[in-house]
């Protein structure tokens, strides 16, 4: 671990060496003693991890040195030591924004040694922090994780690139399991307040009456159970982003109070007095058309045009052309990874599988579908076999098979026939076709 | 280092900071003997000019020191001194006082030179 670099300004020569010499026997400390504010002060570019400072200093007081060392850093722990007993200081001195106050005597250096250690471990969890956010950053590399370069996903990636570069509110719609979070948490994590916090919010899935202390937070006592002041997703997301998913699911109450905390930029906790000002950057998304819903008058247009700013629409998987295999491989390989298994290939007739479906679940189902089939296999391929689709719309695959109308009318009266029992007068009906239809085809063996 | 019963500081509280090796102890209270007279005098010229703010100060950077290096029985005479000077009243106890610790703080420097070899 790098050296803890600590400040010690003590005009008491004896004090001063004698903390000095304490702190040192922790070789990872790296002691220096400064006799007077501005010597402190001077040094400061030495960029101290503590700073013990004495309140009374010849030439300036430890109020005035501590005020500008937070001017210089407002990160560096200040923690005066003082002769005085006086209550009144340490009070202010803390309101001012020292780490502790403490007056010299025999548990000073217990006290340096327990605040040196919470120091360091702050440090050490703060750098693992660091360390994790920018993990998460190269993680969500928005190239990284959205695969692809049909000309649909290429304009995507240059939206991304737009919203990126600035605060603008984006409202992604979409089909569900097209990868509306990802592209929020790619936008995010590739932003400048990548290292803000990110906090995503599903809209529906929170009821009704308890959203708008989720959204803006309550003050302890404020209803029935509320038995601590709680941050809002708001507070929470304070200098980052919020991300509202299912954004279209919004009561109309609720909507025009986001309206609100949208245009002020301030927001008040339920049952609080205090104005809250935020500065977060939004990012909504919804599988609903919020332009018809805004003419069904289920959603403000206000709100609306608020939100809209940078619309993204991602494109269903069954637009995106070859980016199925793109998509099939990676998910393979990340499974494959993942699970510590050998690596997998697709077969040509497992690719043609995959391009004839329509993945009505879009770039969730497809990875579930390459899971699954990575799975199931017993050679070093995924073949068609392995590749089963268990969607509720599988019947839509029906029209990718670019067959003759002809031959799509027989399909559909079989299809009719087979599930009315062949009661050729019922299936005519339902089909408004003539029976004799049906039956010359029975007798050209069509069916 | 001698065993006088009359001693009049202990050093327990500077073994807690520096440890009972001789080398490290030698050397702080070197520091507090050549430091001390310094600051003594400073609070003697002070009486003199009877200027409260620099007896405040120097018998505040003295308090810890009497604390360090035991010397106990004149703790609460300084802490006295001090507040009397910070309020600025009463220059006559604070006289009567700054005389008491001139005299005892002569005996255990000397003390703490004899005890230690620092000439």
């Amino acid at each position: 671990m790098e050296s803890f670099r600590i400040f010690i300004v003590e005009d008491d020569p004896l004090y001063g060496e004698m903390l000095k010499h304490h702190l040192s026997l922790n070789p990872d400390n790296e002691v220096h003693l400064y006799k007077t504010g501005s010597d402190c002060i001077k040094n400061l570019y030495k960029t101290p991890s503590l700073i013990s400072l004495d309140y009374s200093l010849p030439d300036m007081s430890g109020l005035e040195v501590m005020r500008q060392v937070k001017k210089e850093n407002s990160e560096i722990p200040v923690v005066i030591v003082s002769g005085q007993e006086d209550v009144s200081t340490a009070v202010a001195l803390l309101r001012e924004g020292a780490y502790d106050y403490f007056v010299k005597d025999d548990d000073v250096k217990d006290r340096l040694w327990n605040i040196i250690k919470k120091i360091r471990e702050n440090l050490q969890l703060k750098s693992e922090i660091s360390y994790l956010k920018d993990e998460i950053g190269r993680k969500y590399e928005f190239r990284n994780v959205i695969k692809g370069t049909s000309p649909a996903i290429k304009q995507i990636f240059s939206l991304i690139e737009k919203a990126i570069k600035t605060n603008i509110t984006v409202s992604i719609t979409g089909e569900t399991g097209t990868g509306k979070e990802l592209v929020a948490k790619a936008i995010h994590y590739n932003s400048n307040r990548a290292k803000k916090p990110f906090v995503a919010v599903n809209v529906s899935a929170i009821p009704r009456e308890l959203i708008e202390s989720e959204m803006f937070g309550h003050e302890k006592g404020s209803f029935t159970g509320a038995i601590t002041r709680k941050l809002g997703k708001f507070e929470q997301a304070q200098n980052g982003t919020l991300f509202l998913d299912e954004i279209g699911e919004m009561d109309v109450h609720m909507q025009s109070k986001l309206l609100r905390v949208i245009q002020e930029r301030e927001l008040t906790r339920v049952g609080g007095n205090d104005t809250i000002k935020i500065d977060v950057r939004l990012i909504v998304a919804t599988n609903r058309n919020l332009a018809e819903e805004v003419q069904k008058g289920n959603f403000r247009e206000d709100l609306y045009y608020r939100l809209l700013g940078l619309p993204i629409e991602l494109p269903p998987l069954r637009f995106r052309g070859n980016d199925i295999i793109i998509l099939a491989k990676f998910f393979v390989d990340d499974f494959c990874n993942e699970n510590k298994l050998p690596k997998l290939s697709i077969t040509e007739s497992a690719q043609q599988k995959l391009m004839q479906y329509p993945f009505p679940g879009n770039v969730r189902e497809l990875k579930a579908v390459m899971e699954l089939a990575a799975v199931l296999t017993d050679i070093d391929q995924i073949d068609d076999q392995h590749i089963s689709f268990n969607s509720t719309n599988a019947s839509s695959n029906f029209l990718l098979e670019e067959n003759t109308l002809e031959e799509y009318n027989t399909k559909i009266i079989r299809y009719y026939l087979d599930k009315h029992n062949k009661n050729v007068v019922l299936v005519a009906k339902k089909l408004d076709i003539g029976k004799s239809t049906i039956y010359r085809m029975m007798k050209e063996n069509k069916l | 280092m001698n065993d006088n019963p009359n001693k009049r500081y202990h050093l327990t509280r500077l073994y807690e900071y520096v440890g009972k090796e001789a080398g490290p102890v030698k050397e702080m209270v070197g520091i507090f003997v050549n430091s001390t007279p310094e600051i003594l005098n400073d609070m003697a010229n002070a009486m003199e000019a009877q200027d409260f703010e620099i007896i405040y100060k120097t018998a505040h950077i003295l308090k810890p020191s009497l604390h360090i290096f035991g010397i106990d029985d004149m703790y609460n005479p300084v802490r006295e001194i001090e507040q009397l000077a910070k309020k600025k009243e009463d220059i006559n106890t604070i006289h009567l006082l700054t005389a008491q610790l001139q005299l005892r703080m002569e005996i255990v420097i000397q003390q703490l030179r004899d005890d230690f070899e620092i000439h």
